[in-house]
């Protein structure tokens, strides 16, 4: 979609505008969660361009596969597939990232013409990231001097039993390059996060954890060392419903990106004994960088709860 | 006419549910949250709000939530000889309140009950009798409003005496295990001082419950559990926690030179689910415990003997599972003289059931066979198990089918000697090419369905929890956009009954609408790995979504 009529009015108010305000520039979105298993888990990914624009956009997927031996994969390196294709101003593009749907192309009609897929060519299941940067023809980062040229959403879908949930991209509005470091979003090493979860015998909790540093177009070496906690984050733990108390001291390190479930960050104890209860506590950074963090609750199948559903949400550092 | 008669005493006993010498019986729904309390013959539990315990032959109501106007909750049975102790809280308006109640005369009449306390925050009780005379029911709320106390009855429960045990100087407090020596009550806990977490004693001396001495034992991490005992006359605590980020099972003894502590080797690394213990007279210690390390092999079942005050341990697998790939946990043992039974929760028929191990020498060899003790037929949890009488007693839950929403409590009853015949039976098994032929064929049923569309088929393909879940009509109405072209076997694997199988599927999304829009997926094929699994001697395609990796059946 274009409308090429106001661009120029556009860039006018755009000028006009920077001689007024403080400048903060943002033109690389960070999208934390991809999750990719073709065909049945797609991300569709949305991103708006309102300018001004270098002509091109590039897509980096950070990724790795979800699983690794038949193990979850949190610890593992990431690996960096990424595209270039053309923008406009004002413009915006939808595509699947599994390639799914329409092969990864522009979906929904759209009567641009992007000159080839944006998906990341993957077979199974894969987690990542992707950051979204004006560039030139090249794939070199261009500053566009904009305050907000770039905004993204992102929904990640369950085409087979039909469940979704989404976020916004995330955007540095002081900065134009892959700086994502001190983020207000981003939970900061060594602070915690209350939250609750659901009986563990019916209910999968867990946790998209996405640790951020100064260059995100490099491949992570940055990790984030992610812990339970009890009320008081002075005793690592857990509680349940009935005031039952759980000290452990369970920890998982995620580099690049990682959907750590809530079991693997209990002891087989606590397991045991809140399997069918559920419980609260708080989860937190115990050391290394600071992450973006999203608790996923699913349910599969289950009339009690009217079929599958999940839900979503990005754990908030102001507790 | 003899014979007639000799066959109706047969049927009779039969249809009574006993064989093998063994006897059974249920009562439910329970409250699946309270594991069942299992105390010489009498099992504890809660039914619709109200606490009863029950024999095999008597049940006994001890209280009604109705009546109490409250939540009835943490109750605790203690039966020595024929006097049955029972504590446990009541939430209602006003704070909580503990009760105790007892019976003299094996359950054939109940006391009035006492309040031993009430508007207070406790939400643990535990009774310890050291004999029917001398009862401790220790109230403890853990973390960071500590408040303990213990109930001292030396009239056999007829009064208490209501005691706070203070320990000074401490910002948390978990695990609060008391254990009774002569006339001293060691309380062992762990808690936190200074931002330090540590393993610490405070020792009162009974019946008066002045303090003695309080001592710090060993620095720690995160204490998950603890349990306490005497190693001949010394008090003693089993503690779990971890070492440089490695889970370990450590100890504590009081010898002639002081505290003396211990670490039990053969269990470094494992992360334990839960452990029991025996202590001998003459200092043999034996433990049970359930242990797994993560992402190498999942729980499973382990004996450990100290002869020597906890100083070395002689650590055992005594399951035998063939593989580790499904969970074996939560042990209890009991003794009797040198007889020990250990049960446990254990999942390699994926439905889970009870086992029980068998040991005539005090855990120095252990019977080839782990006893299945529940039928298989429903998922059982949680075991108990202890001696009364020369007869050995078990209680468990057991769901009333696969959905596992509704669970009674099973009591069985057996004679040893009928127990040590079972343990010296021989597990039924399949040759593993009949198991190899029989999923391919399920294999085969299950994909010729899928591109058939006969979905009667791939349902009743799919594993029973998931089936207990989700009725045909809501099955066959959910079906995903995918049409399925042509399928191939590419591997199977098989361990135990857990079967890998990879294929090769084709398949296409003609029609598909996406946030309003209409879009579609041309002919592709795909490489996908699913699950089967063996129930009731036959293969079964696991339910797993791919979103979240949930499926209705864990193991």
């Amino acid at each position: 979609m274009k409308g090429k009529a106001v661009i120029l009015v556009a860039i006018i108010c755009f000028v006009l505008t920077l001689g007024t305000i403080p400048v903060a520039k943002a033109d690389t979105v960070l999208f934390p969660v991809i999750a990719v298993n073709y065909p049945y888990v797609t991300t569709i990914v949305s991103v708006t361009n309102q300018g001004p624009t270098s002509g091109y956009l590039k897509y980096t997927y950070f990724y790795k596969p979800a699983f690794v031996g038949g193990l979850p994969n949190y610890s593992g390196e990431c690996s960096i597939y990424s595209r270039v294709r053309p923008t406009w101003s004002p413009d915006v593009v939808s595509f699947d990232a599994s390639g799914s749907f329409n092969g990864g192309w522009a979906l929904f009609n759209d009567a641009d013409n992007y000159g080839g897929p944006f998906d990341l060519p993957v077979s199974g299941a894969y987690r990542g990231y992707l950051l979204v940067t004006n560039s030139d023809a090249a794939g070199n980062r261009v500053n566009v001097g904009s305050i907000a040229s770039l905004r993204g959403e992102a929904i990640v879908m369950d085409i087979f039993a039909g469940a979704a949930w989404g976020y916004r991209a995330v955007n540095n509005e002081s900065r134009e390059d892959y700086d994502f470091w001190g983020m207000a979003g981003a939970i900061p090493s060594g602070s915690t996060f209350r939250f609750s979860f659901f009986p563990l015998n019916e209910w999968t909790t867990r946790f998209f954890v996405t640790p951020v540093d100064w260059g995100m177009n490099l491949l992570p070496t940055w990790t984030s060392t992610i812990k339970l906690y009890q009320a008081s984050p002075v005793v690592g733990g857990i509680y349940g419903r009935a005031w039952d108390t759980y000290a452990f001291n369970v920890t998982q390190v995620v580099r690049c990106t990682a959907g750590v479930n809530l079991v693997d960050l209990l002891d087989a104890t606590a397991y045991s004994n809140l399997w069918s209860t559920g419980g609260w506590g708080r989860i937190g950074i115990s050391s290394g960088h600071s992450a973006y963090i999203y608790k996923l609750e699913y349910v599969v199948n289950n009339p009690t709860y009217g079929g599958t559903n999940n839900n979503a949400y990005q754990l908030n550092p102001a507790d | 006419m003899k014979s007639v008669a000799i066959i109706w005493i047969f049927i009779v006993f039969f249809l009574s549910g006993v064989s093998w010498g063994k006897e059974q019986v249920k009562t439910g729904p329970v409250d699946i949250i309270l594991e069942p309390i299992l105390s010489s013959e009498w099992a504890c539990y809660i039914q619709d709000g109200d606490l009863y315990i029950r024999s095999i032959d008597n049940i006994l109501k001890i209280r009604s939530s109705k009546e109490a106007a409250a939540t009835i909750f943490s109750p605790d049975l203690k039966v020595i000889g024929n006097f049955i102790f029972i504590t446990w809280i009541e939430k209602g308006q006003g704070g909580n309140k503990v009760l105790f109640t007892a019976s003299h005369d094996n359950g054939k009449t109940t006391k009035r009950a006492i309040e031993l306390s009430a508007n207070t925050t406790v939400m643990q009780v535990r009774l310890y009798g050291e004999s029917r005379r001398r009862l401790y029911i220790i109230e403890a709320l853990s973390g960071k409003e500590i408040e303990v106390y213990v109930n001292l009855s030396i009239d056999g429960g007829e009064t208490f005496k209501r005691i706070p045990l203070s320990i000074d100087g401490l910002e948390f407090l978990y695990n609060p295990k008391p254990v009774i020596v002569d006339d001293t009550l060691y309380m062992f806990f762990s808690g936190v001082v200074d931002g330090k977490k540590h393993v610490g004693v405070k020792s009162f001396e009974a019946p008066s419950m002045k303090p003695k001495e309080y001592n710090i034992l060993e620095e720690t991490a995160e204490v998950s559990f603890m349990e306490t005992l005497y190693v001949r006359v010394n008090p003693a605590a089993i503690y779990k926690t971890t070492r440089e980020d490695k889970f370990v099972l450590e100890g504590v003894v009081k010898g002639d030179e002081g505290w003396e502590a211990f670490s039990i080797k053969g269990a470094e690394g494992l992360d334990v689910a839960r452990m029991d213990y025996y202590a001998w007279e003459d200092g043999r210690v034996l433990i049970v415990f359930s242990g797994e390390e993560r992402g190498k092999f999942k729980q499973r079942i382990y004996a450990a003997i100290s002869e020597d005050d906890g100083k070395n341990w002689d650590v055992r697998r005594i399951d035998k599972k063939e593989f580790d790939n499904t969970r074996s946990w939560l042990p209890r043992l009991s003794v009797d003289g040198d007889r020990v039974a250990v049960v446990w929760e254990d999942s390699r028929d994926i439905r889970s059931g009870i086992r029980m191990k068998l040991s005539t020498d005090r855990g120095k060899t252990w019977m080839e066979r782990d006893v299945p003790v529940s039928s298989g037929k429903h998922y059982a949890l949680r075991p108990m198990v202890s001696f009364s009488r020369g007869a050995l007693y078990v209680a468990y839950h057991q769901f009333r089918d696969d959905e596992k929403k509704v669970a009674d409590l099973f009591m069985e009853k057996l004679r040893w000697d009928d127990a040590i015949k079972m343990a010296s039976k021989k597990e039924r098994g399949i040759s593993l090419k009949k198991k190899e032929a029989l999923l391919r064929e399920r294999v085969n049923a299950y994909w010729k369905g899928m591109i058939n569309k006969d979905l009667k088929t791939t349902y009743g393909i799919h594993d029973p929890f998931y089936r207990a879940r989700i009725p045909f009509n809501y099955y066959s109405s959910h079906r995903g956009p995918m049409v399925y072209h042509s399928f191939s076997i590419e591997d199977v694997k098989i361990e135990g009954n857990v079967a890998i199988v990879k294929l090769k599927v084709k398949y296409e999304v003609s029609k598909l609408t996406i946030l309003g829009k209409e879009t579609s997926i041309p002919p592709k094929e795909i490489v996908a790995e699913d699950t089967y699994l063996f129930i009731d001697d036959t293969w079964y395609r696991k339910f797993v979504d791919v979103m979240s990796g949930g499926s209705a059946i864990d193991y």
